[in-house]
């Protein structure tokens, strides 16, 4: 029987706790996928998630709309990645020494690092949708169930992002190679 | 077709939701544009890079570290709250630690007049039990239970209702491709790391094409087997409800090397609502765990439903093993060859005349599609095919009564009571479980024959 996301929320605030491990089972993976592109880094993404959780369920009360649980907590863990990063930056003007090379993300060969940061740059409505399809492995059908919004919409949704994520990928690499020639 | 509208269709036409008639006409408008077949290409290139990218997932889980820090920084208010100089010595990690600040803070740490701690003392024995198992299930990489359970063979895999015990057995591998079988008599999923498959006796199937976590209610089995996260949760709710948690004085041969330790799980659910009781996970039950004295580990769990007629045995694990080599072939799942795959509802030419319908309208609907033998009117409710048995059985059927449709809190569809007269003369009375939450949004038939 498949717990709607409103229905989770619900029983969390009705005394069963419990009920939030769900929620971070079934939005771990995009959540993580959305902070690795914030952060570019696995490490960081991962204590980040772990955070937007927390954060997430002692503001629960506060959740208007059960039913948009999930990007409610995109919008947490968008504050906790920018809070990541000024805290990085802060670090690294106290601690750096002018002769250490900077401070890069840990090569993952296993990520298309360009992809995940456009993808979590990408509106709110279009990054919903690519990261249930993509990174929670919904169909699109499941999707359409979960947001409650009709099938049309999510494809077309999805069309979009597509069109905007190639855009972003495209800037980037005009950008990077104008800086590799100078 | 103009370039806006085509662009606009091209996920759609790319993920093979669309018409025959609108493909083709896509496939010509392509055939025919430079450019909108320049973003096709794009586009199939970057669903390649995200299916790619998507399936990078790290393979740590978030759900025990984060329930973990939930419960820290709960306790560690109420500390600062409450317990501001008493109780310092509570300051392990992990879930022994969450435990004790419960069994404290759920102000059952009530001395007796000679000094021992009687009651709460023994529940935090029996809690210490339940953390020491949890923390000893950290290791596991894979899990292989055979248990019996009461339930109807044919019926789904959480279902209750009945009294004959079945064989069940369940293979679930944590980290890696986090494949799992679950099987019993009439049933068997697997899921191989890919997709998920469901066959159904004899030779009807779902399939996911994702690699489900759970799936077709077997998310309960997947929480007995997750053993460390349900010994949590367990010690968790039955400390949160204050309900029965206590050790087992055995007194046989095996007293030595076994800890038992008892454990009331309440449902969530109301007394009288229809649902409860009647699936495994929506129950009133008491959980027996035995444990391994020396290492903690989890050896055995027996699963009594509390009914006013008295407690009923409705699962008992009868073998555990941990960590044990897998046979690929378990997670393999042979299909007979006339094998006939359920498809999710599609929207209908007409869709919006069955969206319309009130859960009675669509019950007797079906019922009317039965009564006439119009099978094909019968699929528009149904996921199932018209077998030669649901012909049978179902054809030519009389309606007698449909009463008030109802919910339930654990259920997200409609019951509609019914009473119908077979073409064999028999009279059956039940309640036809309807549902809507699919991407046609009409009701459809989800059990109760």
């Amino acid at each position: 029987m498949c717990q709607t996301d409103e229905k989770c929320v619900r029983q969390c605030l009705d005394g069963c706790p419990d009920v939030y491990r769900l929620l971070v089972q079934r939005y771990q993976q995009p959540l993580l996928g959305y902070l690795r592109g914030w952060l570019g880094c696995e490490e960081a993404a991962l204590e980040a998630s772990q955070e937007t959780f927390v954060r997430a369920y002692f503001a629960l009360p506060k959740l208007r709309k059960p039913e948009s649980f999930f990007s409610w907590l995109l919008g947490i863990a968008h504050r906790v990645a920018k809070e990541t990063h000024r805290a990085k930056q802060r670090t690294r003007s106290i601690d750096s020494l002018p002769s250490e090379p900077a401070e890069l993300p840990p090569e993952d060969a296993s990520s298309d690092d360009r992809l995940t940061e456009a993808v979590s740059r990408l509106p709110d409505v279009y990054c919903q949708v690519v990261l249930l399809r993509y990174y929670a492995g919904l169909s699109c059908a499941e999707i359409s169930r979960d947001l409650d919004t009709p099938l049309g919409t999510v494809t077309k949704r999805l069309s979009r992002a597509y069109s905007l994520l190639r855009a972003a990928i495209r800037e980037r690499e005009q950008s990077e190679s104008v800086e590799a020639q100078s | 077709m103009n370039c806006r509208e085509c662009q606009e269709q091209l996920n759609a036409y790319l993920e093979g939701l669309l018409e025959s008639s609108v493909v083709q006409r896509i496939e010509s408008h392509l055939d025919d544009c430079s450019d909108c077949r320049a973003e096709f290409e794009g586009a199939s290139e970057l669903v390649d890079r995200l299916t790619r990218d998507g399936q990078v997932s790290s393979s740590e889980t978030l759900d025990n570290p984060v329930m973990d820090r939930i419960l820290r920084e709960q306790a560690a208010e109420l500390r600062r709250l409450k317990m501001q100089r008493q109780y310092r010595w509570i300051q392990a990690g992990g879930v022994v630690a969450a435990a004790i600040v419960f069994v404290v803070f759920a102000g059952i740490w009530q001395g007796r007049p000679d000094g021992t701690l009687g009651a709460a003392e023994a529940k935090l024995s029996a809690a210490a039990a339940m953390a020491k198992g949890s923390e000893a299930a950290s290791d596991i990489a894979s899990v292989h239970i055979r248990a019996k359970m009461r339930t109807p063979p044919r019926d789904n895999f959480a279902s209750i209702v009945g009294s004959k015990l079945v064989s069940v057995e369940i293979w679930k591998e944590f980290g890696g491709k986090g494949r799992w079988r679950v099987e019993k008599p009439g049933r068997v999923i697997v899921m191989d790391g890919t997709s998920t498959t469901m066959l159904m006796r004899t030779n009807t199937a779902y399939k996911l094409p994702t690699p489900s976590p759970a799936g077709f209610d077997t998310d309960w089995f997947h929480r007995i087997a997750s053993v460390k996260s349900n010994l949590s949760d367990d010690l968790r709710s039955a400390l949160a409800t204050d309900g029965e948690l206590k050790l087992v004085e055995r007194k046989d041969e095996r007293d030595s090397e076994i800890v038992t330790v008892v454990v009331d799980i309440r449902s969530k659910l109301k007394d009288g609502d229809y649902v409860k009781n009647k699936f495994i996970m929506d129950s009133d039950n008491r959980r027996t765990y035995h444990f391994d004295r020396k290492s903690g580990r989890l050896e055995g769990l027996e699963i009594h439903l509390r009914e006013k007629e008295g407690d009923a045995l409705i699962f008992e694990i009868t073998e555990i093993e941990y960590n044990q080599p897998i046979d690929p072939k378990v997670f393999t799942l042979e299909l007979p060859d006339d094998v006939v795959f359920c498809e999710e509802p599609k929207v209908l030419p007409d869709n919006e005349k069955y969206a319309r319908m009130t859960p009675q309208e669509a019950a007797r609907a079906f019922f009317e599609a039965c009564a006439q033998e119009d099978w094909e009117e019968f699929r528009k409710y149904t996921t199932m095919s018209p077998t030669e048995r649901i012909k049978q059985y179902l054809g030519g059927l009389e309606i007698v009564k449909l009463g008030e449709p109802f919910q339930s809190e654990g259920y997200g569809g409609w019951y509609v009571p019914y009473e119908i007269k077979l073409k064999s003369g028999h009279v059956h009375k039940h309640n036809l479980a309807l549902r809507k939450d699919n991407p046609a949004k009409r009701f459809m038939f989800d059990g109760g024959l």
